[in-house]
C-alpha cells in the first residue's frame, strides 16, 4: 500500500453566500487547491456534498462542478453521508490513493443550506433523522440532541451552563482563526439569554447551519511546500434508533476509536460539534477525558491551544458554521493549518486527528493526519 | 398546478405503522423493532408483525421544541419524547400532545396513545394522520 499525501488544501469562509450556487462554492475551492498544487491534472474528483439534489435539485452534482471548471474528462463522484460526507469522501479517496487505482485525488465538501428560510432548513436538517418515523412527527436533530444533553445533565449532575462552556471555548478558540464565521467572544450568560432551540438548548449553544466549500487534494507523491500524510481513515457505524441505544448519552461510533490514541499518539483534534453535546461526549468517547468529567476539564481549560493536547483550536463547527455534507472539509483543513503553524499557530505538533459524526451518531469518521519533517 | 409534498402511496403503505403501531418481533429470539425489520439481529429473518398500540407505555424523557421544521410551525412548540413500551421494552421518539404545563408531564410519567392529525399537505394534499401520546387520564 502506497503512503498517502496531502499535496494542497483551501477553504472559504463559511457564510451567507448568496451570490454563489454550489458549482460556485465548489469551483472556486477546487481552483484555489489545484493552483495551489502545482498543476491543474487530477486523475479523480470526488464531491462530498449533503444536500445538492434536496437545496440545488441537481444530481450529478460533480459533474457539474468539472464542467462550471472545464474539467470535462475528468472521473468524479458525488459521496453522501449526511453531515460525515467530508470525511466518507477523505477516506474513499485515501483509499483510491493507497491502492493506487489513481495517484491525485481532489476532495470538494461542498453545500449550501442558507438559500432556505429557517424552517424549511430545519425540515431538510430533519432528513438526517428517520425520515419516515421520526422526522414525519417532527422530530428534528435538534430535539434529539436535546434529549441526549437532558440524560448526560441527569445522570452526570450538571447544570445547562455547564455544557454551555464548550461554546464560550470555542468562541474563545475561534478569535485567532481568520477562516471562522463567528469570532465574537460569548459569556455562558449570553448563551442563557439566547432563544431556545429544544430545551436545553440554546441557540448560541448551536452550529449555525451555513454555506460553505473547501477542498483537499491527494496525491501517491508529497508537493513541495509540506509533507503531510494522511495515515489513517476508518469509519464507524451504529445503525440504529438513538431512542433504542442502552445509554443515550454516548457517541458509540466514536468509542470504537479509542484505542487510536494511543496506536498513534495524536495530540491535535479537531472533533464535530454541531451540538455542544457532541463534543464533550466526543471528547469522552476518544478517551481525552473520564466519562461525566470533560464538562470540567473544559472549564478548567485542559485543551485550550498551548496544552498538551488541543481540540479544536479553530472554534470548531460551532464558530466556523454548520455546513452540513462539507463540515468535515472545515474540520480537516484546519487540522492541516494547525499541523503547518499557517495562520492556525498552536505550538509544535506532529500528529492530529479529526471526526466527523453523521447524524445522531449513525456514523463517524475519523482522519489521523500526521506532519513529516 | 398546486404544490402538494406528500405522495399518496408513500404515506398509505405506512398506514399499519402510523395508525396501530405496528412493529416486528422475532420468532426466534422474542425481540421487538419499531420501526419494523426484516431481519433481527439474531440473524433470524423470521418475523412477526404485532401491535404496540394496546400496550402500557411510559414516558423516558422529553424535550420541548421550539425550533420546529415547516410542517409543523402552526403546532409549535412541539413535545418531543422517548415512550416505553412495558412489556416488550421498546422505544420509541414521538410527539407528546395534550400537556397543560411542562410539570404535569413530569409528574405524569405514564402516557397513552391517541389518535392525531400530524400535518396537512397544503389545501390539496392529503391530511396525515398517525399516533401520538398524551400523559394518562386517571379516572
Amino acid at each position: 500500500m502506497r503512503k498517502v499525501y496531502v499535496l494542497s488544501y483551501s477553504l472559504m469562509t463559511a457564510g451567507r453566500h448568496y451570490d454563489k450556487g454550489l458549482r460556485e462554492l465548489a469551483g472556486k475551492v477546487l481552483l484555489d487547491a489545484l493552483e495551489r498544487s502545482g498543476s491543474y491534472d487530477v486523475d479523480m474528483i470526488v464531491l462530498a456534498s449533503a444536500l445538492s439534489d434536496v437545496v440545488e435539485e441537481q444530481l450529478l452534482a460533480s459533474s457539474i462542478v468539472c464542467e462550471y471548471l472545464s474539467l470535462e474528462n475528468v472521473p468524479n463522484i458525488r459521496v453522501e453521508l449526511g453531515d460525515a460526507s467530508s470525511g466518507a469522501a477523505l477516506r474513499y479517496a485515501y483509499e483510491l490513493v493507497r491502492t493506487g487505482a489513481v495517484d491525485k485525488v481532489a476532495v470538494i465538501c461542498a453545500d449550501k443550506i442558507a438559500d432556505l428560510v429557517s424552517t424549511r432548513a430545519n425540515k431538510v436538517l430533519s432528513y438526517l433523522c428517520d425520515s419516515t418515523y421520526e422526522s414525519y412527527l417532527g422530530v428534528t436533530q435538534a430535539a434529539q440532541a436535546a434529549l441526549m444533553t437532558r440524560a448526560y445533565m441527569r445522570r452526570f449532575d450538571y447544570r445547562y451552563e455547564d455544557i454551555a462552556m464548550w461554546s464560550v471555548k470555542m468562541h474563545e478558540h475561534a478569535q485567532n482563526n481568520p477562516h471562522a464565521a463567528m469570532r465574537r467572544k460569548i459569556s455562558v450568560k449570553d448563551i442563557m439569554s439566547s432563544e431556545v432551540v429544544s430545551d436545553p438548548i440554546r441557540l448560541f449553544d448551536t452550529a449555525v447551519p451555513l454555506d460553505g466549500a473547501s477542498c483537499i487534494v491527494l496525491s501517491s507523491e508529497p508537493g513541495r511546500e509540506f509533507k503531510i500524510v494522511l495515515e489513517y481513515s476508518s469509519t464507524a457505524c451504529c445503525n440504529a434508533s438513538l431512542c433504542m441505544r442502552p445509554e443515550i448519552d454516548r457517541l458509540y461510533t466514536l468509542e470504537r476509536f479509542r484505542d487510536l490514541a494511543s496506536k498513534f499518539s495524536p495530540t491535535l483534534f479537531e472533533l464535530c460539534d454541531k451540538f455542544s453535546i457532541f463534543g464533550i461526549l466526543g471528547l469522552e468517547a476518544l478517551g481525552l477525558s473520564e466519562r461525566g468529567k470533560a464538562p470540567r476539564a473544559i472549564a478548567e481549560g485542559m485543551f485550550d491551544p498551548g496544552s498538551k493536547v488541543v481540540v479544536n483550536a479553530s472554534g470548531g463547527l460551532k464558530c466556523m458554521g454548520y455546513t452540513v455534507g462539507a463540515c468535515g472539509g472545515y474540520l480537516t483543513c484546519c487540522l492541516i493549518m494547525e499541523l503547518l503553524q499557517d495562520k492556525l499557530n498552536v505550538g509544535e505538533h506532529s500528529v492530529g486527528l479529526v471526526c466527523d459524526v453523521a447524524g445522531i451518531d449513525r456514523a463517524s469518521n475519523v482522519l489521523i493526519f500526521r506532519r513529516e519533517s | 398546478m398546486p404544490a402538494y409534498t406528500v405522495p399518496v402511496p408513500r404515506y398509505w403503505r405506512r398506514i399499519g405503522t402510523y395508525y396501530r403501531l405496528e412493529a416486528s418481533r422475532c420468532r426466534n429470539c422474542g425481540r421487538v423493532y419499531y420501526p419494523p425489520r426484516m431481519r433481527c439481529v439474531c440473524g433470524c429473518k423470521d418475523m412477526e408483525k404485532i401491535r404496540l398500540l394496546g400496550g402500557k407505555f411510559q414516558l423516558i424523557d422529553f424535550t420541548v421544541l421550539h425550533s420546529v421544521s415547516e410542517d409543523f410551525e402552526k403546532q409549535k412548540p412541539i413535545f418531543v419524547g422517548i415512550v416505553e413500551e412495558s412489556s416488550t421494552n421498546v422505544r420509541i421518539i414521538t410527539q407528546i400532545v395534550d400537556v397543560a404545563d411542562v410539570s404535569d408531564l413530569e409528574k405524569s410519567r405514564e402516557v397513552e396513545p391517541v389518535f392525531r392529525v400530524v400535518k396537512r399537505d397544503g389545501n390539496v394534499g392529503i391530511i396525515c394522520y398517525g399516533t401520538k401520546f398524551r400523559p394518562k387520564i386517571v379516572g
